[in-house]
C-alpha cells in the first residue's frame, strides 16, 4: 500500500515529534486523570498483560475498535492498556487517533494536544476524509496500531448504536489487509449515557477481544459485513458487562 | 425520467427514511440526506440495494454522486 511521499513525510515527523514528547505528554495526562478527575481503571495489570500478550502475538498492525461514550475515551485506554515505558519501548503500540476535526479545530490546545497525541483528524469534506482513512490504512500496513470508534460518534442512548453506526471501519479493515482486529469495550461503573467527560471519582471496565473478520464479499458489501461483524461484537461485550453487573448486584 | 424506476427507489428508501411527508410529495430534486432525513451512514445500504434490485454495478465514483433521487435514477437508467 503507497501513499504519496508528501503525506508520508508529514506522518513521520508527527511520531517522532509525539515520541519525544510522550513521556511529558502521558506524565501530565496520566497525572490529571489520576489523580485531579481520581479516575481509576479496573484491574490495569491484568489488562495490561492482556494487551502485552496481544502485541506479542501480533507482529503486524492492530486496528482497535471501542465503543464511545466519552470524549476522553481514547485517553483512558491509552493509559489501560500500556505504561509509559511500554510504549516508550514499543511506540508503534501507543494508538494513532481519528478524531472529528469539527471537535478540536477551535482550540489551539486541542491541536496541538492531537498532534502529540498522534491523531490525524477527519475532516468533514467528504475527499479529505477519505485521504485521512488512506493515512490510517497506510499506518495499519505499516504495523502501527491505529484506533477508530466504529460507532462513528459518541453512543445518544448510552449502550452501543447498532443503528446509526458508520461503515468506515469495515473500509479501514478492508484496506488494511488485516485478519484481526481488537474490538474494546470500555464503560465506567456511573455512565449512563454519552457525556463530555466521566464523573469524577469514576471507576472504568475494560474488556478486550480479538476478532478475526470472516468476510467472503467484496467492495462496499464486504465493508459493511466488517462493520456489521465489529458492532455485533462489541453489543455481545455489552451485554456482557452488564449480565455481570447485574449478577454482582444481585 | 422512468416513473417506474423513480417510483422503485422511492420504495427502496422509504425504510431508511425518516421524513416520510417529504417522500410522499418527492421529485427528482428531493435530496436524501436534507429533505427526507436519511442518516448519511445509510446511503451505502441504499446503494447496495439499488445494486441487488436493478442488477447493477455502482462504483464508488458514482455513489459519491447520488445526491438526490433523480442523481439515482440517472444513475439506474444508464445501467439497465
Amino acid at each position: 500500500m503507497k501513499l504519496p511521499k508528501k503525506q508520508r513525510w508529514p506522518l513521520a515527523v508527527q511520531k517522532a515529534i509525539a515520541f519525544m514528547c510522550l513521556p511529558v505528554l502521558y506524565f501530565l495526562v496520566v497525572l490529571w486523570m489520576k489523580y485531579i478527575q481520581n479516575y481509576r481503571i479496573k484491574d490495569i495489570k491484568s489488562i495490561r498483560r492482556r494487551f502485552k500478550d496481544i502485541v506479542q502475538q501480533n507482529g503486524t498492525g492492530l486496528l482497535i475498535c471501542p465503543n464511545h461514550l466519552t470524549y476522553i475515551d481514547s485517553l483512558l485506554l491509552a493509559w489501560a492498556f500500556a505504561s509509559l515505558g511500554s510504549y516508550m519501548a514499543n511506540f508503534r503500540t501507543f494508538c494513532w487517533n481519528l478524531p472529528n476535526a469539527r471537535n478540536v479545530q477551535e482550540s489551539l490546545l486541542y491541536r496541538v494536544i492531537c498532534y502529540l497525541g498522534k491523531c490525524i483528524l477527519i475532516d468533514e469534506d467528504p475527499q479529505k476524509a477519505k485521504q485521512t482513512m488512506h493515512k490510517a490504512a497506510y499506518l495499519l500496513h505499516h504495523g502501527q496500531y491505529v484506533m477508530i470508534f466504529p460507532e462513528g460518534r459518541r453512543s445518544k442512548t448510552g449502550r452501543v448504536d447498532t443503528e446509526n453506526y458508520v461503515y468506515g471501519v469495515g473500509k479501514l479493515h478492508m484496506d488494511s489487509h488485516l485478519t484481526e482486529v481488537l474490538c474494546v469495550y470500555l464503560r465506567g461503573e456511573h455512565q449512563q449515557s454519552a457525556s463530555k467527560m466521566p464523573a469524577k471519582g469514576e471507576r472504568f471496565n475494560v474488556n478486550m477481544q480479538l476478532q478475526t473478520i470472516d468476510n467472503e464479499q467484496q467492495g462496499r458489501r464486504a465493508m459493511r459485513t466488517a462493520a456489521n461483524q465489529i458492532i455485533t461484537t462489541l453489543e455481545q461485550m455489552e451485554d456482557h458487562y452488564f449480565a455481570t453487573a447485574n449478577d454482582q448486584a444481585g | 425520467m422512468s416513473n417506474d424506476v423513480f417510483e422503485q427507489v422511492k420504495e427502496i428508501v422509504s425504510p431508511y427514511c425518516k421524513n416520510k411527508e417529504a417522500l410522499e410529495s418527492a421529485t427528482a430534486d428531493t435530496s436524501f440526506l436534507e429533505d427526507l432525513a436519511i442518516n448519511s451512514a445509510r446511503l451505502v445500504d441504499i446503494v447496495i440495494d439499488f445494486e441487488d434490485e436493478f442488477d447493477i454495478e455502482v462504483s464508488d465514483e458514482e455513489a459519491d454522486k447520488i445526491r438526490t433521487i433523480g442523481d439515482a435514477v440517472t444513475v439506474i437508467n444508464a445501467k439497465t
